[in-house]
């Protein structure tokens, strides 16, 4: 049995995964912010499904990325949101403007892949092996070492350009 | 920018974000708390407003069905109603399913899939509503324009003239501008589902 408790410090402990899923799914901090706020409701929805056999970051990734997907399709539906515009739009900005431009460049040359891709070079990037990005993502092992081989040679060219 | 200076700097923003223990107890309570309830309001106060107006129309029409006094009249009645009917419905029953999508059951291969074969499904709906909506709103005024008004619009041809070639037009260009919207939605859609199978 899951507590609210736990769950709670859970989120706290992985809430980088929520920002970095967000903000590469999205276009404008708004846009960012309401998938923020879906990735979270989405995770407390789902919470009682989570088996203590997986790591919780993992199971994260699953319904962050799932989510992120499946809020493209959606139309905005724009109500009273949660005020979470402080820390989501102050959060990179306590980092020093030189480094926040270097990754605001480097979001735009993720961003530029295709959305199959998108979801593999952040789990790449997050540090994680073929076995977890497998798990994760539904690929099997070897594809996943084909479309990363893949993605890299498309991130070169884009640099290059 | 290099990949592995792009690796490196991927890492050091994890860290920074990691630092920065900034959402409380009570914000992670709220974001589910507030989300919930604003979704469930924002999805199904319009809709089912919308339904109980198409609902009041038919009972309306039902009521003075006997006001259409000729074949036709009755015919566009009867397919107002219908339309009335089954539009709402199918609005409703979409809505649920979207709901029913359980997040946690499907991995990001899956997720992708659905989202393509959404979005298609989606267009196509778009597309169909938008040529049933023009039709419904034809019928629809033929239909109240004889029960409200004692208008029968097939006997006016001097208007008819004009509002037929007009009415034509409107569609035509509207149609084009949905077809081009649909065509561009359904390749990116067929896109991602042959890369899924590369």
């Amino acid at each position: 049995m899951h507590t609210k408790e736990e769950f709670i410090e859970q989120i706290k402990e992985n809430q980088g995964i929520i920002y970095k899923v967000a903000r590469l799914y999205t276009n404008s901090a708004e846009d960012q912010k309401d998938v923020y706020q879906e990735i979270v409701y989405q995770l407390w929805k789902s919470y009682p499904s989570f088996k203590e056999n997986s790591k919780f970051s993992t199971w994260m990734y699953r319904i962050a990325l799932n989510t992120a997907i499946s809020n493209l399709n959606k139309e905005k539906r724009k109500g009273t949101q949660v005020s979470i515009d402080n820390f989501l739009l102050n959060k990179m900005d306590q980092v020093d403007t030189v480094m926040e431009e270097r990754i605001t460049i480097l979001y735009a040359h993720i961003k530029r892949l295709s959305i199959v891709e998108k979801g593999i070079i952040l789990l790449h990037l997050e540090g994680k092996n073929y076995d977890e990005i497998a798990a994760i993502t539904g690929f099997t092992k070897t594809n996943i070492g084909t479309r990363l081989g893949r993605i890299k040679q498309k991130l070169k060219s884009q640099i290059k350009k | 920018m290099e990949l592995e200076e792009m690796k490196s700097l991927w890492e050091d923003m994890s860290q920074k974000v990691d630092q920065q223990k900034i959402l409380t107890d009570e914000l992670i309570l709220d974001l589910t708390k507030e989300r919930f309830e604003n979704r469930m309001r924002s999805i199904s106060v319009p809709e089912t407003l919308s339904a109980f107006i198409c609902f009041a129309a038919v009972i309306y029409l039902i009521s003075n069905f006997n006001l259409l006094d000729v074949w036709y009249l009755q015919l566009t009645g009867v397919l107002t109603m219908i339309a009335c009917i089954v539009l709402p419905i199918l609005t409703l029953k979409s809505i649920k399913r979207i709901k029913a999508i359980d997040i946690s059951k499907s991995t990001y291969k899956e997720s992708l899939i659905n989202y393509a074969k959404d979005k298609a499904r989606f267009m196509k709906l778009q597309k169909t509503s938008f040529y049933t909506s023009f039709i419904v709103l034809i019928l629809a005024v033929i239909s109240f324009g004889k029960i409200m008004k004692g208008i029968d619009v097939f006997t006016m041809t001097e208007k008819l003239n004009w509002l037929v070639p007009s009415g034509i037009g409107i569609l035509y260009v509207f149609s084009q501008w949905v077809l081009k919207k649909y065509r561009r939605a359904t390749d990116s859609a067929h896109n991602i589902l042959k890369e899924l199978k590369e």
